[in-house]
This record gives structure tokens, sequence and C-alpha cells, in this order.
């Protein structure tokens, strides 16, 4: 069961990464569009749709990897005072209560929404109606049920993390990851108080 | 039940259901799909389940959000931030403002307070600001011996002034949940944030000059052991840079040069030049030591040609970035026209012909060239740098080579007769890999991946829940929640100072168990239909609920920048310390909100300027 999670992790991560670029194509894109109009008075047509599109895919796809890394914000006053079992139980009861409804209600009408969308032009997609430069956006609203789909396969794993909680009695681990800033330095931070502490024993 | 009750029972139930722990933006999505499928409820329309506009509510609001025009400035900025957060700048930044604020009572605690605010103002993260300075700045407070308490303050309070002072995210996010222009709340938010800033200075340095044992003067050797000469330097390297990058940012936007979207992407796109330059300047020194050397120092030999096409290359970038600089100055000074091709005059591959010539001077002229001088490496470890900006080079021109070849070979030509721009193919080509390239070694590239994978997770967290909110409060609002609390509220008979107290309270109570972004996205929506009533402008609302949230990082049980300092202060300090620290600052931001309160004009005076109204 440790192997299937990890394997759906791994899975979505590199999915997340993969898209996370999007943010240098934003960066430089936009950049760009300034350059060309300020400095040569000469706009793009198709840098508004790019900068829209990078961050709307990179957002959607990147909330299956957030949600393994348990990076969604939650209400955790409470929930970080129980015991991991009370919380797996929880957990796991919220999910087929919440989660999975929202989600298969966001595939199904995100792929109806899509293929709506790809039926227009007799079948060669929609383009966006902010330039003249016919940029298709039928690929971006297919995002939705694609990102759909991940959260789905992500929260099945969280499901089973639930379930391995609950036999256990202890959360399993993540994979191995970035992390912020404050969350490296602090356990830098305990890990040389430990080593101290060590040496003073010693 | 009525459905003005039934959106309350909705708001009841996921209040309760917060405080779970479940992740809030699935909470959302769930209850507003569920409510709302009994809102949109219509049995003589459904042949299947899933016949009811609540599910095309759910995509057109989340496609609404994907497409929106002011959140995409949200990874922009966070992705700003982690690259200068990853850049190792602060101690630089730490170091030269506490030198150079030495003479002023308190020179530490104001040297920590300046590099706070301009740091958290570039990464627009309190938790890292306030980590960073607790492992950096507050050791040396505490062995300047300063007072425990009084230096933990100073940190904490320095630390959140960020997401106060533009370009903050949290107030990108609180425009786009009331719908109004970022551009008027940033202009609104400078002076109230320079307010704060400024009694926090004032606060210090009062504190210092009247009881100087909790913040002791700097030693007479340690004071006279720098120049001038070598602070000016020091400032011009380390302080400059990033304060010069922030304010073009703000600026850029403040002036309307920009929208803020384009101006983050020039910020991210100068934040990432800063730490390659940053980074390319210590291999320079040999301050870092970069993949390819090795660890005895020594690098390992490069093709010649390789490293004179990369100097040659980067050298005709230089003059071709000085070309259209003076083109550009010439047509703003004497309405000279603007050149009309993106590339170097003449025809197409004559800069590309340029930068090979100028290879072949290297080559042939050594290093003695006095242009390549400038490029000249003074460590080893430079030249292999400009070989991999050579073979992209290489690498680019034969991709634009195959782009030109491919219209003719596979007969394309006609289909693409209005393509005229694909003779820059091979100028483009040639640059862009070589700049890429050499831009792609010079960086971190540890660091780097790190700022992009946060990036995404940090952006998917704030955006998703604006798909769960913008969902939920539709359907609240087609139920009539909205409504009926605006009857109740009305109802109440209120005062509009007794109003914005109630309010800025319900937002302080929350901010306890609450994170900014849910506080900004869920709750203060529910009171901004009710501000018209009142007679109050949502910008000076937005500005309060900003100074307002300053406390709840601030205050116990839940301060949670006192518990980040907590976790990376030495053994000794007690929690207890810290917060005891914060309280003075704490009463100035309270004292902030009444005086912004009393003059409101501080927020509604730049707007007003600027944009008119």
């Amino acid at each position: 069961m440790n192997r299937f999670i990890f394997l759906v992790d791994g899975f979505t991560a590199w999915v997340g990464k993969a898209f996370a670029w999007c943010i240098l194509i934003l960066t430089f894109g936009v950049a760009y569009e300034v350059f060309v109009r300020y400095a040569l008075r000469d706009p793009t047509s198709w840098a508004f749709d790019l900068s829209y599109m990078m961050y709307g895919t990179l957002f959607m796809i990147g909330g299956a990897y957030t949600l393994a890394r348990d990076g969604h914000v939650r209400g955790d006053v409470l929930f970080r005072l129980w015991r991991p079992k009370v919380q797996a139980t929880i957990e796991l009861v919220l999910y087929f209560l919440f989660f999975f409804p929202g989600i298969l209600a966001f595939i199904v009408a995100g792929a109806d929404y899509a293929g709506e969308s790809w039926s227009y032009n007799y079948g060669t997609g929609e383009v966006s109606i902010n330039s003249p430069a016919n940029v298709p956006i039928s690929q971006f609203k297919t995002i939705i049920p694609v990102a759909g789909a991940l959260l789905l396969l992500q929260g099945i794993a969280q499901v089973l993390r639930c379930v391995v909680c609950l036999r256990t009695g202890a959360w399993p681990a993540h994979l191995e990851d970035v992390e912020e800033l404050e969350k490296v330095l602090q356990e830098r931070h305990e890990e040389e108080l430990r080593e101290a502490a060590d040496g003073g024993a010693r | 039940m009525s459905n003005p009750e039934v959106a309350v029972l909705m708001l009841g139930i996921f209040i309760v259901t917060i405080m779970l722990g479940f992740p809030i933006c699935f909470t959302l999505m769930a209850m507003g799909i569920f409510f709302g499928y009994y809102a949109y409820y219509e049995p003589e329309r459904m042949q299947t389940v899933f016949d009811n506009r609540v599910f095309d509510l759910l995509v057109n609001q989340t496609y609404s959000v994907m497409a929106n025009d002011v959140l995409v400035a949200v990874p922009l900025f966070l992705f700003m931030g982690y690259i200068v957060e990853r850049a190792n700048l602060v101690d630089r930044l730490f170091l030269t403002l506490q030198i150079a604020a030495r003479h002023m009572p308190g020179s530490m605690a104001i040297a920590a307070l300046v590099t706070c605010t301009l740091f958290a103002t570039a990464s627009g993260i309190i938790g890292a600001v306030v980590t960073l300075m607790g492992l950096l700045a507050f050791p040396a407070m505490l062995k300047a011996r300063y007072d425990t308490g009084f230096s933990s303050g100073v940190i904490c309070a320095g630390g959140c002034l960020g997401i106060l002072i533009p370009p903050s995210i949290m107030l990108i996010v609180y425009a786009a949940a009331a719908s109004m222009s970022v551009v008027r709340l940033y202009a609104g938010a400078i002076l109230p944030g320079l307010l704060l800033a400024g009694l926090y200075i004032l606060y210090v340095s009062g504190r210092a000059l009247l009881n100087p044992k909790i913040a002791p003067p700097p030693r007479r050797e340690e004071v006279e052991a720098m120049r001038t000469g070598n602070i000016v330097v020091m400032m011009m390297t380390s302080f400059f840079p990033l304060a010069f990058l922030i304010l073009s940012v703000l600026g850029a936007i403040l002036f309307g040069l920009a929208t803020p979207t384009e101006a983050a992407s020039m910020g991210a796109a100068g934040g990432l030049v800063l730490a390659a330059g940053y980074r390319i300047g210590e291999i320079r020194t040999g301050k870092t030591r970069p993949e390819w050397v090795d660890a005895d120092g020594g690098a390992r030999p490069v093709d010649p040609w390789r490293y004179a096409i990369g100097a040659g290359g980067l050298l005709t970038v230089f003059l071709y970035a000085a070309y259209f600089l003076i083109r550009i100055l010439a047509n703003w000074a004497f309405d000279a026209p603007l050149p009309a091709e993106r590339t170097l005059p003449f025809a197409p591959g004559v800069a590309v012909g340029i930068a090979f010539a100028l290879a072949a001077a290297i080559r042939h002229g050594g290093e003695r060239w006095p242009l390549v001088a400038l490029l000249h490496p003074r460590t080893p470890a430079l030249k292999p740098l400009y070989a991999h900006g050579g073979q992209g080079a290489l690498f680019g021109l034969a991709l634009g080579a195959v782009y030109l070849l491919m219209f003719p070979v596979l007969g394309l030509n006609e289909a693409f007769a209005e393509h005229e721009h694909s003779h820059w193919a091979l100028d483009v080509g040639f640059f862009t890999a070589l700049l890429g390239y050499m831009a792609w070694h010079g960086i971190d590239k540890g660091a780097l991946k790190e700022s992009v994978y946060l990036t995404v997770r940090t952006s998917a967290m704030v955006c998703w829940l604006f798909v769960g909110s913008w969902t939920f409060s539709s359907v609240f609002s087609y139920l009539g929640g909205h409504a009926l609390i605006e009857e109740f509220v009305l109802g109440l008979n209120l005062s509009p100072i007794t109003f914005l107290i109630l309010a800025q309270v319900i937002i302080f109570l929350l901010g306890w168990p609450l994170e900014w972004s849910e506080i900004i996205i869920i709750f203060v929506p529910i009171f901004l239909p009710l501000l018209p009533h009142f007679g109050i402008d949502p910008l000076f609302f937005g500005i309060l609920v900003a100074l307002n949230l300053q406390t709840s990082f601030l205050t116990p049980p839940m301060a949670m920048a006192a518990y980040y300092l907590k976790g990376v202060a030495p053994p000794h300090v007690q929690l207890i310390q810290i917060f005891k620290g914060c309280m003075p600052f704490l009463s100035m931001v309270f004292l902030a909100m009444i005086i912004l309160y009393v003059f409101p004009e501080i927020a509604l005076w730049l707007p007003k300027i600027v944009y008119g109204r």
C-alpha cells in the first residue's frame, strides 16, 4: 500500500513539477511583451493570452502536487491537537463526504465544458476573443478535467494514507521534497541544538 | 425552510467543518455543489442526475479564476520572492545596513527592521523572513547585548510589514476578492505602510535613546574599522540592487507604466538576473565553487573555439543592447524614429556574422584584445561558462537553420507567405540559446528548481481557494445569504464607526485560528457588500484589514511570527519573552489604525492624486 502511495505521489509531483516551469515561460513571455511594447512600441498579439494560460495551467495542474505535500491550507487549530488516529478517521470520512463528490462533479462538468469548447469552429476548437491572433483555448479548458483527474488519483492515495495511519497509528512519510525556507531552517536549527546537546553530554 | 435560512445553515455548517481541519478549498467546493444542487434543483428539466446548473456554475467559476488577469500576478510575485529569498542576499543586506546606521541609537535594531521590511516586501512571505532574520540578526543582536524581548519584537514586527507594504501578495488577493483595482490599492497602501514602518523605527530609536541598556551602541573600535568608501561600495552592491528592483516594480505599477502582472514579470526577471549576477560575481571572485570546478580549484579545460564564440556572442549582445538603447533614447529625446526591425539592421543573420567575426578575432588575437579584456575571466572558473554559452549558441543556430530550411523543403512557402518574420530565426536562435545556456549554467540550479516548485505549490494553495470560494459564495448569494446578512446588519442601526470597529474586531478574532489567505478570500467578501451602506471606501477598508492582519501574526495564542522565531532562536529564549517583546509593536499597529481612522486621507490621498478618484 505504501508503494502505491509513493507511486501516485511521485507521479503527481512529476506532473506538477513539469508544469511548474510554466512560470519561466510566463516571466519571460510577459517581460518580452513589456520590452517590445514600451521600448519599441510594437506590442505582440499573443502575450496576454499566454499570460493567463500559463498561470491557469500552473496552478490547476499543481493542485494535486500540492495536495500530495499537504500544502492546501486547512484550519488546523484543533486538528493538530488530536492523535493521528483521530485525525485519520476524520479525514477519511471527509474525503468520502466532501472530496470525492466534489472532484467527480468537477471532472464530469469539466469534461463537458472542454468537449463543448473543442466542438467550436467545425471541430477545430475554440479560439480566444482577446486578440485577432486566433490563439486556441480549447486545450486550456481541457486542463479543468485533467486537473480534476490528477486530484482524484491523489485523493485515492490520500485515503490510503488515512488507512495506513489507522492501522499503524502514525502518518506515513511524505517523499523528500523542497520545503519552505522556514521549515528547512527550523529543522536544521533543531538538529544543531541536538548535536550540541549530545556533544555536551559526552 | 426558506432559501436565505438555508444559506445561513450553509455558512454555519461550513464554519464548523473548517474546524475539522480538512483542506478548505475542497470543503468549499463540495458545500457549494451540495447546496447549489438544492438551490438550482428543477425536477421538470432533469433527464440525468447531472442536469443541474450548479455544474455549469462550478466550471464557469473555475474558468474565471483560471483566466483572471489580476491573479496572474500572484505566481509571478511569489516567484520573484522565492528567487530573492534563495539568492543569499539577506546577510549582506543586514551587514551593510548595520554598518551604515551605526551612528543611530539602536542601530542594529533599525538595520534589522529595514532589512526585514525590504526583504519582506520583495518576498511577501513572512515565515521565511522571520526565520532567516531570526538566524542571522537575532543572534547578532543578542551578542551585542541587546535585550531579548526587544530584539525579538523587532524581528517579528519587521517581518510582518511585508504583507502591508506593496508589492504585497495579500493586497493582490484582496483586490481579486473585492474586484478592485490593484493599482489603486497599492497606491493607497504605501503611505500607511511607511507610517507603520516609521512608527516602528521611531519607537525603536526612542527606546534605545531613553534606555541604552536594552540596545547598547557598538563599541568604538568596531565603528571606526570601516571607511566611508567601503560602506558606499557595500551599499551599492547589496542594498541598492534589491531596493532598485522593488522600487522599479512599484514605480512602474503606480505611474501606470505597466500592469501589476507586467511589473511582476519584470520583477521576477530582474530577480533572476540579480541572482545570476550575484552568483557569477561570486564565481568570478572565487567565493562560490560552481559544479564545473574540481574540489582542488582546477576547472576542466575548454574548447577554445566554443569559449571564443561565447565571448564574441556576449560582446555582440552588449553592442546590440547599446544600439537599441541609443535608438530608444533618441526616440524619447528627439522623437527620432524607432528601429523598424527587432534584430540588428541590414540583413538577417548579420548579428550572428558579427558574433562569429568577434569570436575569430578573440581566437586569433588571443585574450589581449581590449574589448575582450572586459570579459576576460579572472578565475579559470569563468571560462567554461563562456564555453557553455558558445555551445548553446551553436545549438540555437542549428535549430534556427532547421526552422528556415523546413519551409522550402516541406513546400510550405506558399502557406506561410505571411510568415515574413521567419528570417529572424538565425539571430533569435543564436542569441537566445547563448544567453539561455549561460544563464542556466550561471544560476544556482538547485535554488532555481526550489523556487519554481515552491511557486507552484503556493500559487495552487491560493488559487484553489479562489476556485472553491467563488463557487461557494455564488451559491450563498443566490440563496439570498448576502441579502439576509445585509438586512440583519442594517437592522442593528449601527453607526459607520461602530460597524467599522465591529468588522475589524471580527477579523482580528478570525486571525487567531485562520491564515490571511482564508480570511481575505472567504470572510472579507461577506463584509464587502455592506460597505456602501455605511459610506466606507473598500480601499480604506482593505488597508485597515491589512493593518489588522499584522496583529494576527503577533498576538498570542496563534502568533505565527513568534512561533517562527521561537523555532530558530537559541534555546534559552522563551516564547513568553518573544510575546512580551511583540506587545509594544502591537500597540504601534493599533496606533497606526487609529491614526488611519482619524485621517483616512493617509490612505486616500495618493490614489486621488495619481488616479483622480
